[in-house]
Order: C-alpha cells, then sequence, then structure tokens
C-alpha cells in the first residue's frame, strides 16, 4: 500500500518511543503512596456521587476520571439543556464526535473520520442499553431508525477510539453507549409537547411501581419533521414522520436484579418522484439479569431479539431478524479484576431487488446475492484489570470474535494509567480492531438494465468475493485533570494505522476489494470550567488529519474519497446559565472547517436556548437553531444537499 | 504495517511482564462504593445542623465515629485530611465495642453493629446515625444508603434526626431517595 513502503515509519518510530519511555518511568516508581482515593470525590455534589456509574471503558461501573480511555459522558442534564429533540442532536454534545445533518432525518456521525451518509460510516458501534444497532447488511447506523425518549436518558457514553477488545468487531473508531434510567428512576408521567419550524412531536411516559421491588414504565411518542430544502429553496423529499413506543421493567435489587424492555416503531418519509418513500418499522425485545456476590465478583446475562424492516426503492431494502445472548462474569483477585465473557449472534436477513429508473432506457438493478442470508457470530473475551501499585492500573485484555466471512478475528488491547492522588491521570494505549465484512461487502450487485427490451444487463458493482477485514492498529495517549474543584479537562492524542479498507475498481463488473490504507492522527481535547455557581463554560475541539492513499496494484477510480469526508478542525464551546433557579440560559456555538471533497464550506452555528420553569414540574422552552446562520451545508453536494437554517423549536415538558 | 504497533504492543508488554515480577505487593486500592460512602459521610456533615451545645467550643472539631468498618474509616481518614467543613475541622475515630459515643457527632454503624442504634433510642443525644443495611431507618438510623442501580443512594429519617436533635438541611432532602417523615 502507498503508506506501506513508500513512507518511512518515523512518526510511529518516536510515539512508541515515548510510550516505552513514560512506561518504564511508571513502572520504576515506589509502589506505595496513597492511592486514587476517595479524596477527590469529596468535591462532588451529592448528585454526582449518587450518579456515579461508568459502564462503557471497562464494561463496568468505573469513575469517569479513572477510565483510561477517551470518553466524553453527554448526561441527562446535558441533553436537556441542548434543546436536543432527537438522538442525533444530543451527539452533538459529544467534542469527539462529528456529527453532520444530511436531510431532514438522516444523519452522518462518525469519530476520528471515515464519516458518511446512508449507514456507510462504518466505524463507529452503537448500543441502545446494551443492543447493537449496528446493521450487519450494511456496517453501518441508520440513525432514522434509532429514537428514543431522550427524556428517560441518564447519559450517552462516547469513546472515540478503539473498544474491540469489549465491544467486539466494528467498534474501530468509537463506540457510543446510550444508557436510559431505569424504571425505578422514571416514575410517574411525563408529558412532552413541541412544535417550530419544519418539526413537531410529542411524548408520553408514565411509571408506576410492580409490586414490592419492581418499577415498569411505558412511553409512546411522535415526530413530524417537514423536508428540507437545498440553496435554491427546492424541497427535498426527506420530511418524515414516526411513531415509537415501548416499556421497560426493572426488578430486584442491587445485589440481584433483572430487566425487560422493548420498542417498537415505524417511520414513514416523503414520497420522492421515481422510488416513493422510505419506510422503516421494527421491534425489539431484550431481557438482563444483573447478580453481583459478597465475593465482590459479578455476572451478567443479557439477550434481545431485534427486527428491522426498511423498505428504499432507490438504495436499500433489507429486513433482518437479529438474536443475541452474551455473558460476562467479574472476579476480584487480589491486585487483580477479571472480566470475561463470550456471546453468541445471529441475524437472518432478506434484502430485496431495487430497480431504479433513472432515465428513459436505463435502470439501475441492485441485488444482494444471495437475497437472504443467516449469519452468525460468536466470541469469548477476557481482560483483567492490575493494579500495579497504588497509582498505576494496567489494562490488558483480548476478544475473539468469529464471523462467516472471515472466521475468527483477534482484537487485543493494553491499557496503562497511572492516577496521581491529586486527580490527575495519564494513560496510554495501544489496540487492534476490525471491521468485519458485512453483506454489502461481499454480496452487493449493481447493475443497469439499459436500452428497449430485450434489456441489455450491464454488471456494475460485482461482490466482494475476497473482501476481508478492515484493520486499525491504534496508539493512544491521554491526560485527563481536574486541578481546581471547578475546573476539569481531557486531552488525547491518537495514530491509527488503517490497512486493507474497503476500495473499487472502475466497473464494468468492479469488485470489491480492500487495497486502501494509511494513517490518521490527530487530537481530541475538552474542558468544563464551573465559573460559578450558576454558570458553566464548557469546549472541546478535534484536529484531525488523514494521509490515505490506494494501496500498489489498485485500480480504484475513486481513491480515499470514498471513504469519508472529514473537517481537519472542528470545535465548540457551550455556555449554560442558570439565570434565576428557574430560568435557563443556554448558548452552544459549534465550528466546523470545510470538507474537501465534495466541497463543503466551513460553518460555524449558533444554537440558543431559553428555559422556564414556572412551577416545579413543569418546564417552557425554546431553542433557537443557526441563529445567526440563513443556511448552511453539513454534509453531502452542497449544490443538492440540504440546507440548514434558522429555525425555532418550543416546547412544554410536564411531570406529573 | 500491520506490525508496527503490533511491534510496539510486544516491546511495552515485554518491558511491563518484566516489571511486574518486581513490584511490591500493594493492597488493591478500596472499593469505589466504599470511596463514594466515605464522600458522601463528609458531605453530609455540610447539611445537617447540630445545637450548638454538640460542641465544647466553636472551634473544636466535629467527630465522626465509625463502628465496624475500619476500612471505611480509612477512607474517611483520607477524605478528611485536607479538608474542613463550615470552618470546623472534622476528624474520624473508630469505635471499639464497648467505647462510649461521647463526643462523637455522627455514627456509622455497620450491620454488625447495628445495636450502637440501640445506645441513641434510649439516650438521645445530638448524634447523626448512618447505616448501610436493608430497612435502616426502620433500626433507627437518621440516614441509610442504599445501593440501587449500580449507585449509592441513601434515605432519611426526617423523625430519627428530630429525636436527636438535629435538623437536615433541603438540599439534602432533595437528593435522597427517599424521605421519611
Amino acid at each position: 500500500m502507498g503508506s506501506d513502503g513508500s513512507r518511512p515509519s518515523g512518526r510511529l518510530k518516536i510515539c512508541g518511543g515515548c510510550l516505552a519511555a513514560w512506561l518504564s518511568a511508571f513502572v520504576n516508581l515506589p509502589a506505595a503512596g496513597a492511592g486514587p482515593d476517595s479524596s477527590s470525590l469529596a468535591d462532588l455534589s451529592l448528585e454526582e456521587l449518587g450518579n456515579i456509574e461508568i459502564t462503557s471503558v471497562s464494561r463496568r461501573p468505573e469513575r469517569l476520571s479513572a477510565a483510561a480511555a477517551s470518553i466524553f459522558v453527554i448526561t441527562h442534564e446535558d441533553i436537556r439543556r441542548s434543546g436536543a429533540t432527537s438522538l442525533p442532536e444530543a451527539l452533538r454534545l459529544a467534542p469527539n464526535l462529528q456529527v453532520a445533518q444530511t436531510g431532514a432525518a438522516q444523519y452522518a456521525i462518525s469519530s476520528r473520520g471515515f464519516n458518511n451518509a446512508n449507514a456507510l460510516a462504518n466505524k463507529l458501534l452503537v448500543l441502545i442499553d446494551g443492543r447493537t444497532v449496528y446493521s450487519p447488511i450494511y456496517s453501518g447506523v441508520f440513525w432514522e431508525h434509532q429514537d428514543v425518549l431522550l427524556e428517560d436518558v441518564e447519559r450517552i457514553e462516547v469513546i472515540s477510539g478503539p473498544g474491540g477488545t469489549l465491544w467486539g468487531a466494528n467498534a474501530v473508531n468509537g463506540v457510543i453507549n446510550v444508557i436510559t434510567r431505569s424504571a425505578g428512576a422514571t416514575q410517574g408521567g411525563l408529558v412532552s409537547l413541541g412544535g417550530g419550524d419544519g418539526e413537531a412531536g410529542g411524548a408520553f411516559r408514565y411509571g408506576f411501581a410492580l409490586g414490592d421491588r419492581g418499577h415498569f414504565r411505558i412511553y409512546a411518542k411522535a415526530t413530524d419533521l417537514d423536508n428540507t430544502e437545498n440553496f435554491s429553496g427546492a424541497s427535498l423529499p426527506d420530511g418524515w414522520r414516526s411513531q415509537q413506543a415501548g416499556f421497560r421493567a426493572d426488578w430486584g435489587q442491587a445485589s440481584r436484579n433483572f430487566t425487560i424492555q422493548g420498542d417498537a416503531y415505524t417511520g414513514r418519509g416523503d414520497s420522492r418522484a421515481v422510488a416513493g418513500p422510505v419506510e422503516v418499522s421494527g421491534f425489539n425485545l431484550l431481557a438482563r439479569w444483573n447478580e453481583q456476590f459478597e465475593s465482590g465478583s459479578d455476572f451478567q446475562l443479557q439477550a434481545y431479539f431485534d427486527r428491522s424492516e426498511r423498505k428504499d426503492q432507490a438504495l436499500f431494502q433489507g429486513d433482518a431478524d437479529t438474536y443475541d445472548i452474551e455473558f460476562q462474569n467479574g472476579i476480584p483477585l487480589g491486585r487483580h479484576k477479571v472480566l470475561w465473557g463470550a456471546g453468541y449472534r445471529e441475524a437472518s436477513d432478506d434484502v430485496a431487488m431495487t430497480r431504479v429508473p433513472v432515465a428513459p432506457g436505463f435502470t439501475f438493478v441492485t441485488n444482494f446475492v444471495p437475497r437472504s442470508r443467516k449469519l452468525t457470530w460468536e466470541n469469548v473475551f477476557v481482560q483483567d484489570e492490575i493494579h500495579l501499585g497504588a497509582t498505576v492500573k494496567l489494562t490488558v485484555g483480548v476478544k475473539l470474535e468469529s464471523n462467516d466471512y472471515t472466521g475468527w478475528e483477534t482484537l487485543p488491547s493494553a491499557r496503562l494509567a497511572w492516577e496521581s492522588s491529586d486527580n490527575h491521570l495519564l494513560w496510554g494505549a495501544i489496540s487492534r480492531a476490525v471491521r468485519a465484512p458485512a453483506r454489502l461487502d461481499r454480496d452487493f450487485f449493481l447493475s443497469a438494465d439499459v436500452g428497449v427490451p430485450p434489456l441489455v444487463n450491464i454488471p456494475i458493482i460485482d461482490g466482494g468475493p475476497d473482501f476481508e477485514s478492515e484493520i486499525a492498529e491504534v496508539a493512544e495517549i491521554g491526560y485527563r485533570a481536574q486541578p481546581w474543584t471547578n475546573f476539569s479537562y481531557s486531552i488525547t492524542a491518537f495514530f491509527s494505522e488503517y490497512s486493507k479498507l474497503r476500495s473499487g475498481q472502475p466497473s464494468p463488473a468492479a469488485v470489491i476489494q480492500n487495497m486502501m490504507g494509511g494513517d490518521v492522527y490527530g487530537v481530541e481535547a475538552w474542558a468544563s470550567y464551573q465559573a460559578t455557581d450558576s454558570w458553566r463554560l464548557s469546549g472541546g475541539l478535534v484536529e484531525l488529519r488523514k494521509d490515505l492513499g490506494l494501496d500498489p496494484g489498485s485500480t480504484d477510480p475513486e481513491g480515499p474519497r470514498a471513504l469519508g469526508n472529514d473537517p481537519e478542525h472542528q470545535w465548540m464551546l457551550r455556555s449554560t446559565l442558570n439565570v434565576t433557579p428557574n430560568h435557563d440560559f443556554d448558548i452552544m456555538v459549534r465550528g466546523v472547517s470545510d470538507l474537501p471533497d465534495p466541497a463543503v464550506p466551513d460553518y460555524t452555528a449558533v444554537d440558543m436556548r431559553l428555559g422556564w420553569r414556572p412551577q416545579g414540574n413543569v418546564e417552557l422552552s425554546a431553542t433557537i437553531r443557526n441563529l445567526f446562520d440563513p443556511g448552511h451545508v453539513e454534509f453531502g453536494n452542497p449544490a443538492t444537499a440540504s440546507e440548514l437554517g434558522r429555525s425555532v423549536y418550543f416546547k412544554l415538558l410536564c411531570h406529573f | 504495517m500491520a506490525s508496527r504497533i503490533a511491534r510496539v504492543a510486544a516491546a511495552v508488554l515485554l518491558l511491563l511482564g518484566a516489571c511486574w515480577a518486581a513490584m511490591a505487593a500493594d493492597d488493591s486500592p478500596e472499593s469505589l462504593e466504599q470511596q463514594v460512602k466515605a464522600a458522601f459521610l463528609f458531605k453530609f456533615i455540610g447539611y445537617v445542623e447540630w445545637p450548638a451545645e454538640a460542641f465544647a467550643d466553636p472551634g473544636s472539631p466535629l467527630v465522626i465515629g465509625v463502628a465496624g468498618d475500619d476500612s471505611l474509616a480509612q477512607e474517611l481518614g483520607r477524605v478528611i485530611a485536607r479538608r474542613t467543613m463550615n470552618g470546623r475541622a472534622v476528624s474520624v475515630r473508630q469505635l471499639r465495642s464497648g467505647e462510649s459515643l461521647a463526643g462523637i457527632h455522627m455514627l456509622f454503624a455497620s450491620r454488625s453493629q447495628l445495636a450502637r442504634l440501640g445506645e441513641l433510642s434510649a439516650h438521645p443525644r445530638p448524634v447523626l446515625a448512618v447505616t448501610d443495611v436493608a430497612k435502616g431507618l426502620e433500626q433507627g438510623s437518621a440516614i441509610n444508603f442504599v445501593t440501587a442501580g449500580n449507585r449509592v443512594r441513601f434515605e432519611v429519617s426526617l423523625d430519627a434526626a428530630k429525636r436527636n436533635g438535629l435538623k437536615i438541611g433541603a438540599p439534602l432532602l432533595s437528593v435522597a431517595m427517599r424521605v421519611q417523615e
């Protein structure tokens, strides 16, 4: 590959040298000294203390400041104060994500580059309450399928960087973990009604006790989004109407508890000239059993079923039934904390052929061959968290995961963290992650029917019979500190080497290959400053550089542009102010530099929210998006893409 | 190319492997749960009002007695090391069986030391009793830790506090999982 032979690997050697140097500095530290003690916890508020729990990085509760990864947590309060009305909008709060709106309900979301629309951003794993919503057909996330009642979300953990050792294949560049509140924490009623420019929505939730130790909630919501317009004011047929309902039951106690939850949804887009509307629907049911023993060990057993259906004449139409079961067991052994687990997943899909007449005598035909397929995945993982003295923690682990296309994949990682007693954490990690082939990589055929009957079928893409897993090897180093009780920050530098990335060939009869690779590196940083009791300032930025190229011998006509369109700089600033205890005034400013190919100009967007609680259980709010902006494009070809401009949204939220 | 990072990884692991053996054995840090409880105990002080006569003089320290949980007492010791609350120094005392509650302002009684609560019921005095057992409030404590959804929460008995001449501030009550009148 271009980056392999032709370029010296000096950068990484330097990086590796530093890594070794600081690692050896740590291991020579005396083993005595104050541990990562509760001293810093005493600076938290009562609410914060009561909310300490963090699961994504280690798959078990951990204090955020001790997690050796680039993790940002979006809290319930952050979501409320952002005025976000959808999950992707709430994800804009994470400085380590790139979120670009591509249509009324469509988004391109990625981390550390490789962003793409139409669920083609394939290196970010997304889970909602432990259920993966990453599609095994397309290897990506259709954001318009994924909805939650935002008022019931406890937090969203966003990890940028590889998470394969715990989360498996496809957690290449990041993991998003959406965690809803337990039924016990969402008791009583909630009604939310909102409306404004181009958008209206309503939601209802009711939670009640279920016997002595159990709780239950049900919810329903509906959203109606108008068509967006392009720069010329032409309406794009991307309007979206969706309804979703669900429930969650939790019972038991801390030492043994059970959860059962499920959702059902349906969504429909505006009708398009040739292809008609996009229609989606689905439902899921999940059960989880958690057990904690007095010895300190614990286990979790989780199983779910997920059905998703998608009808889109212009692109893909596939249905998938997914069954998943996984088990994990944590065992403390003196200085070691061992976590191991195993899982099995099975997805049966059916992807219908689509025919899109684009011109007289010319029709695109997409086919998945075979049309139906059952894919299975098995995995086992083990991770050991070793306390090397009171302040140094080493976490090593590996996951083995099998898939039907490439067999067993190995996903190892090693993380080292040094937490000094005064709330400073220095960490480093090396990991290998893979993106396993999806149906789209192996079984996708695109052709064109040309002429008047009898038609001639010209093959354009002929699957990828030899497509293997894409590989990322990543080195990260990070520093996180809270030097004063009211100020905290986090900085992460990363260097990722990619190989065997998806590439193409010139048509006709192009075959999907793995002939691209190269380096991606950058810095992610964020900080939070509680200026006064009622005023908080926070901000973040990402610098990203990509150096990708075709391998020698590849005839791919597109090159790296097919693998995503990413800004080099991105920043955000947020101010959250309690004007009085009952009045919120919040501002968020986001800046995104230009995208290279297709060229999208840079933009700065200012969002503002005013909130008022006339009584404790009633909140009225007004959110203005793109306050100073008549319109900007966030992704795609600016000549045709959705342009997003100023809009106002009013919302009434009532608890009873 | 697959190997540049793999080589670094191997080198790092080797280096660490060599160093493990040399590391002195060290107690693993206290569990997060204990750390959170210790932090809570310290924070509670800020929201509770003791009668003036509970202190020998305005400058005398507030004493937290811990009965039956030495690791929590040690953890608490670390929390208070560099801190004062409302201008008052705080100290921690590990209470042995039979040791009197004289001079104690807050009492944490572990499961095995619940009998201590009986002393308070029999002879009310300005001591805030804290427990972490099921039905702790019913046994006479003013604040009881409850683990719910992998979080440490607490419940409050206003009655128990009042009986011992203590007032509990509204911010504490608003965070409590349950408040018993």
